[in-house]
């Protein structure tokens, strides 16, 4: 009766012991920065409409990063930002980019990615100041106070104008307000495994981002900067873009 | 017989102990432990659209640790030759710079960089120093007293005058609880230093008076908001904003801007942040300064090149000089002279003396 007993209450604690953990794995987020099927790497020159381009600066906020399942939906992060810009300085760094990790990811089959390139709505009503210096929101230079609005993203660079080495047209594009908040839908085929690391790796071609169509990109001698709220054409163009830029690889 | 001796002998170290706190010498220095320890936490007022400032857990503000702190950056013991103290270049008056293009250390010794302003200094994380070598503000301390531009002592010696000192190991007691001398080190050193930048705030110039509805700006200093913000498309923008940035008027990052034209990269005579991060793309890059009271900080720029505040202004609108890393928001700008004076009046609205009428902001020798 006595052993009994014993085997009774150590049965009982394994089993609630069991019952209170979840079963989860380990997904990483590997995302990297290309100019077409060139790693990015800064100050690297690189074609452009019969020109040459250099990129010097890529960063965004990350946001709503969600795993789509048979089961649901598992939001893996709220907020995030992906700064090429300080990974990117050589070709084995560009070539490994930048992983976000999440950890106790439920065990499950996900076949989409989904999440958005900017600051949601809720988010964007408030500035750097309401947040702690560990969140990324804290950062007052994406922050752009006559827009009312984080900067989602930022892209700047230089332009080789007239064939002599010289990369003296500097441009930069901005883009941040509400309007330009654009959410990517991923299709993937992730099964998490109780304590296995899976991996997606999510390629992000510049190049494409200032495509104007049939081959033929934004002409960025014309119109090297913009923030002028009633003209956001070429804001316009470079989130509409993320859709055929960003891609699973 | 024995006993009585005993308890004679017990009766006399007690009562040294009462009427003097500096207790007698042991082998890890002088006890202190006849002082009392108790600190009370400091309080420092939130200044309005500033966001919260962030104290280490491991360093809580007390009014105790302030007060160490402050004698500590008034106190020229910390140099070699006790002649140049923290405020020596970072004179309160002067918004916690001086008036140098680069600081003078002891010996008349010349530095290589402009003394930058510690105002809201508490609000910036990391990368402190012009070069952002510097983490936080506690392991940013430990560097000018060993610096040979500046202080030029040595931590050893200090730790050793300070122990002897008759006023700092009650000090240290009390805003640290050590037990003896011995347990002031540098660790406890700049963890009072730290504070006391901490407390150094200003916000309460007339720009923050008028986003608290309680000033108007003139019209010409309206003009120059607008511009510096690209609030009015009527005016040009001035592409300040993009690296200072409100409240603090710095986005702590650290950029080329354009002062010096290299063909190569590595050519630049003080590579600045570059050479902390081992990237060749990060020399000849600076850490952004914040513009609050600029007014009172010149000479300008890392090396204290520029002596006004127009020609600062003259720089951007140039553009700069070319070299590959130049942040691409400097170009040309279509500013006229009656634009540059509004940017002007704008900037000198960020003028904000009134914390000096706050007596820890002074010397407490004086």
């Amino acid at each position: 009766m006595k052993y009994t007993t014993i085997f009774f209450i150590i049965s009982t604690i394994f089993l609630f012991s069991s019952c209170g953990e979840d079963e989860s794995g380990n997904l990483n987020l590997n995302f990297k920065a290309t100019y077409g099927s060139d790693p990015l790497v800064m100050f690297n020159e690189f074609e452009y409409n019969n020109t040459q381009i250099r990129i010097a600066q890529s960063d965004m906020f990350i946001s709503d990063i969600t795993l789509v399942g048979t089961d649901g939906e598992v939001e893996l992060d709220e907020i995030n930002f992906i700064d090429f810009t300080n990974q990117n300085i050589d070709e084995e760094k560009a070539i490994n980019g930048i992983n976000l990790d999440y950890s106790d990811v439920p065990v499950g089959s996900y076949s989409q990615l989904r999440f958005s390139i900017g600051v949601p709505t809720s988010l964007n009503s408030q500035k750097p100041a309401d947040f702690n210096s560990e969140n990324p929101l804290s950062n007052s230079g994406h922050y752009w106070t006559a827009w009312n609005s984080f900067i989602f993203a930022k892209l700047q660079g230089n332009l080789e104008t007239e064939a002599d080495g010289a990369f003296d047209l500097g441009w930069f594009f901005h883009t941040g307000r509400n309007d330009l908040l654009r959410t990517i839908i991923l299709p993937i085929s992730v099964t998490i495994d109780k304590d296995v690391s899976e991996s997606v790796s999510i390629s992000f071609d510049h190049k494409e981002l200032f495509s104007v169509g049939n081959n033929e990109y934004f002409d960025i001698e014309e119109n090297p900067t913009n923030h002028d709220p009633t003209n956001i054409g070429p804001l316009s163009m470079i989130v509409d873009n993320y859709n055929s830029a960003i891609n699973v690889e | 017989m024995r006993c009585i001796i005993l308890i004679l002998m017990v009766l006399l170290l007690s009562s040294c102990g009462d009427d003097e706190p500096i207790g007698p010498i042991t082998e890890t220095g002088i006890s202190l432990t006849g002082i009392p320890y108790s600190p009370e936490p400091f309080v420092l007022e939130a200044i309005p659209n500033f966001p919260l400032l962030e104290i280490p857990n491991d360093n809580p503000l007390t009014v105790e640790g302030v007060s160490l702190g402050r004698h500590l950056f008034f106190d020229p013991i910390l140099s070699i030759d006790s002649t140049i103290a923290c405020a020596s270049c970072h004179d309160p008056k002067l918004a916690f710079t001086d008036i140098g293009a680069f600081s003078e250390g002891v010996n008349g010794v010349i530095g290589t960089r402009s003394s930058m302003s510690l105002l809201n200094i508490g609000y910036v994380y990391s990368g402190l120093f012009w070069d952002g070598r510097s983490p936080n503000l506690e392991e940013q301390a430990i560097h000018p007293v060993e610096n040979i531009l500046e202080q030029n002592h040595n931590w050893e010696d200090l730790l050793m005058e300070l122990r002897k000192h008759s006023d700092y190991p009650e000090m240290f007691r009390k805003a640290f609880g050590i037990e003896t001398t011995a347990g002031i080190t540098q660790e406890l050193t700049t963890k009072a230093i730290a504070q006391y930048e901490r407390i150094i705030q200003s916000g309460n110039s007339k720009f923050d008076q008028v986003l608290l509805g309680t000033n108007v700006f003139t019209d010409q200093e309206l003009d120059g908001y607008d511009m510096f913000f690209d609030r009015n498309e009527l005016l040009p923008d001035a592409e300040c904003a993009h690296c200072h940035t409100a409240p603090l008027f710095s986005d702590n990052t650290f950029k080329n801007n354009g002062l010096d034209s290299v063909d190569n990269l590595a050519n630049f005579i003080d590579p600045g942040y570059g050479e902390v991060t081992g990237n060749i793309f990060d020399n000849g890059k600076f850490r952004v300064p914040t513009l609050r009271n600029i007014e009172i900080t010149a000479p300008y720029m890392h090396d204290g090149r520029f002596e006004s505040l127009e020609e600062v202004l003259d720089h951007y609108i140039s553009g700069g000089q070319p070299s590959l890393n130049k942040d691409q928001i400097l170009y040309r700008l279509n500013i006229n002279e009656d634009q540059k004076s509004s940017l002007l009046a704008f900037l000198n609205t960020l003028t904000d003396t009134s914390y000096l009428e706050n007596e820890l902001y002074l010397s407490p020798f004086d």
